[in-house]
């Protein structure tokens, strides 16, 4: 590798760690890092800096401090500067300028504040279904997002992924305030395939209208119900639901339309219904009854067992929509004049997919999340390769030493009693060997052995010295000492395991064949990640969120550029031309 | 001050009417962002003493500034390029002949930033948090204050080149030199202390 290779790399490892990289840059540095070790020593050392600095807390202000602050300000008479605003803006009431200066203002306030800060980044308050397990989800009920503030809606349209992939191009979207209704448009509502797991994920460049990212991916999992939750269709429609699916949904639309909260879509429904709820109490899915049959009242949601109801022929699990029909049924008729109904009342709030099934709990889903999900979800080809995740990440103590030809890494995990060494070698495969090294009975001391090269100590050092096949494998240490990580992560999946160390994922396959991944966000949270970037898995169908489209446009001039490093020589001043900044840029005009 | 409970949401309204010479307005702003300048101007500035000092000038500044600010204020980022200048004026006129240490016994409880498990670890942490702190001091400013709005506010490019009044490649650039001099700093002050 040479220098000017390393030096054209290494603003790229800072970037990485700022979420600037495009995707021909990940590749070019992932590729480098792969093969260069002192660069990925540097992109250790850059990610061990954020790491530090991120782990101190400054103190808090005293309390004299405010105090102080409002002697000074508001405790003193106002400035100056609004009596000028008022008499700018030309205010001439009967009393002060500044007192109508202050209502105007507030007046203005009221009108142009819609609602959301600029600053505070969006995130998503809520789903139904929500984010914890969900089976037998009803293939009727449309998915609702609610976000915790006004979104940009296109740009949270363009960050939406929905698993299975067909499914994006089928299912409505619509919006209701805050929220996001998949399956659910103005004008249409469309069935959720039976049996199926879905899998929505809004990517971290959703934006507010303020343009603040959502920054962190989330992830809505949950499988949907055996049925339809409807209890019969009119004769004309006994297609199959799944064939329904498949031609497309104009036919359906009836059938949703008493959850279509527009009054067109009630009306429409109701046109088909003879007689509407009395008493508002039946779900949404109990409303959708057919217009010729009298049905008795539908005490539950369908079941996975279909019962056969008298005198009907029809079950209440939505599989009648297959069976033939028993019962002398009039032709349905063409929609009438017939008046519309009273509106029926909205539906509880959350009608539940009561009872719930039978079937025996699903497995509690294991997150794969942080500096491993990015790389687990942004990598399918590292996703097949390693299979599910079989235990959530665990947090290590890790030592790390780069030897000529390859690295060698100690895992102490106290709490799971594990004390192990990897021996990573360049050319593409991994040893796992068990730590024996004791401090109270072994001396392994380091020792260079000619300039530049050392003979490793204490944990390297004894399974170093012990084994030649090492030794022959990665060479000798290029540092005398190990560098100690006390953050360490690893991950175990079905066919192999990820590791997490200052910035970097080693993936670690199943036939002892490894790849490294600079983490490109800089992952707050480490390897742990959080709540919010969790991704869990509990299904076969591991969708990830495609790789994030990470802005690399260089959209100021290079002039600015210059001017930054002209200034950098100068050494300390910001570019604001005034020490002032109270005037700076976002002065009004006028001022 | 008075306790005033200010929701994220609610925050454009009280802007526009602290714009109006609300002074209740003002005092939310201010509870709002009263720790969150400190702490940037206590990093910046490594002692208590200059960040009580400066963030009081920080909020006194923009006290009289904000009336005549534009109503598509971003206020976070206005008050850091209000505190980053004060800043840089206190140090300009230090001439750069010293840095004051940072005060790390004084705020040694808060190093922490999760719960350890086990002696060695909080030592480990505690000199690595020692080392940093004092790299930190030795930096030239315009990298400090890059690497300090990036790496302890969690501020984007775009928001860093708001405040230093830079260009997004232009903050990359400063990002990637403060690292690589913070790199270079702390090897030296390992060397030293090894020494």
């Amino acid at each position: 590798m040479t220098r000017g290779e390393c030096d054209a790399i290494r603003p790229l490892i800072s970037a990485a760690l700022d979420g600037e990289l495009d995707e021909d840059e990940f590749v070019r540095l992932s590729e480098h890092l792969a093969s260069c070790r002192e660069c990925r020593q540097v992109h250790q050392d850059y990610f061990q800096l954020r790491d530090d600095l991120k782990s101190s807390e400054p103190p808090a202000p005293p309390p004299s401090l405010a105090s102080s602050i409002r002697r000074e300000t508001v405790e003193k008479p106002l400035p100056p500067a609004i009596i000028r605003f008022a008499s700018r803006t030309g205010m001439k009431f009967g009393f002060s300028a500044m007192a109508a200066s202050v209502v105007a203002l507030i007046v203005i306030a009221l009108v142009i504040a819609y609602g959301y800060d600029q600053r505070t980044p969006p995130s998503v308050a809520g789903s139904e279904p929500s984010q914890s397990a969900v089976m037998d989800w009803p293939i009727s009920r449309p998915i609702e997002i609610q976000f915790n503030k006004q979104m940009n809606r296109d740009s949270v349209e363009e960050n939406l992924s929905i698993r299975p992939s067909n499914e994006e191009d089928r299912l409505p979207l619509g919006w209701s305030g805050n929220t996001l209704r998949i399956g659910a448009s103005d004008d249409r509502n469309v069935l959720l395939r039976p049996n199926t797991d879905y899998r929505i994920t809004i990517h971290p460049d959703a934006e507010d209208r303020h343009g603040n990212p959502l920054g962190d991916y989330w992830v809505l999992s949950f499988r949907t119900g055996t049925e339809v939750a409807v209890s019969t269709p009119s004769p004309d429609r006994e297609t199959p639901v799944e064939d329904s699916l498949e031609q497309g949904q104009e036919d359906d639309d009836s059938w949703f339309s008493s959850q279509d909260d527009t009054g067109d879509a009630d009306e429409e429904r109701d046109d088909q219904t003879q007689e509407p709820d009395p008493d508002g109490s039946r779900s949404p899915d109990e409303t959708e009854e057919p217009a010729t049959t009298e049905q008795p009242e539908q005490q539950e949601e369908p079941t996975a067992t279909p019962s056969p109801q008298e005198g009907t022929g029809e079950t209440n699990d939505g599989e009648n929509v297959q069976q033939p029909e028993p019962t002398p049924t009039p032709e349905a008729p063409a929609p009438t004049a017939t008046p519309t109904p009273e509106p029926e009342p909205e539906p509880t709030a959350t009608p539940e997919p009561s009872p719930e099934p039978t079937a025996s709990p699903s497995p509690e889903p294991i997150p794969v999340r942080g500096a491993f999900g990015e790389v687990y979800w942004g990598e399918e080809t590292v996703q097949e390769a390693l299979g599910r995740p079989t235990q959530e990440a665990i947090a290590f103590i890790g030592a790390e030493q780069e030897f000529q030809r390859g690295h060698m890494f100690l895992m102490y995990d106290q709490r799971q009693g594990r004390n192990a060494i990897l021996v990573f070698v360049n050319e593409g495969t991994v040893q796992e060997r068990d730590n024996t090294f004791d401090p109270d009975e072994h001396d392994f001391p380091s020792s260079e052995h000619e300039e530049g090269l050392y003979i490793p100590g204490d944990h390297f050092g004894k399974l170093w010295s012990e084994s030649e096949n090492i030794q022959d494998a990665i060479g000798f240490a290029v540092s005398p000492q190990p560098s100690s990580n006390i953050d360490a992560g690893r991950q175990q999946f079905e066919n192999g395991y990820m590791i997490f160390s200052r910035g970097i994922v080693y993936v670690v396959y199943g036939d002892d064949s490894w790849d490294v991944f600079p983490v490109r966000s800089g992952s707050s949270g480490g390897f742990q990640g959080d709540d919010s970037d969790a991704i869990v898995s509990d299904d076969d169908e591991q969708s990830p969120p495609s790789d994030e489209e990470q802005s690399s446009s260089p959209d100021e001039s290079d002039e600015q550029d210059e001017a930054a490093e002209s200034a950098d020589d100068e050494g300390d001043d910001v570019a604001a031309p005034e020490s002032d900044g109270a005037e700076d840029s976002q002065t009004s005009d006028e001022n | 001050m008075d306790s005033y409970a200010v929701a994220a949401v609610d925050e454009s309204i009280w802007i526009q009417r602290a714009k109006a010479g609300d002074q209740e307005a003002f005092e939310a702003i201010f509870q709002l962002y009263e720790r969150q300048i400190y702490g940037f101007i206590y990093r910046m500035m490594g002692n208590a003493e200059d960040a009580n000092d400066l963030t009081q000038d920080c909020f006194i500044r923009a006290y009289r500034a904000l009336p005549q600010t534009t109503d598509d204020l971003n206020i976070s980022a206005w008050l850091h390029r209000i505190a980053s200048n004060a800043c840089l004026d206190v140090l300009r006129r230090r001439q750069r002949i010293r840095w004051l240490p940072w005060e790390s016994h004084k705020h040694e409880h808060l190093l922490h930033g999760k719960p350890l498990d086990e002696p060695e670890s909080n030592a480990l942490r505690n000199e690595t948090q020692m080392t940093v702190q004092q790299v930190i001091s030795q930096m030239s400013p315009r990298n400090r204050m890059a690497l300090i709005l990036r790496e302890y506010e969690g501020m984007s490019c775009e928001e860093i080149g708001q405040i230093m009044g830079l260009s997004r490649s232009a903050v990359k650039s400063v990002l990637f030199r403060g690292r690589e001099e913070f790199r270079r700093i702390y090897r030296a002050v390992e060397d030293d202390s090894e020494a």
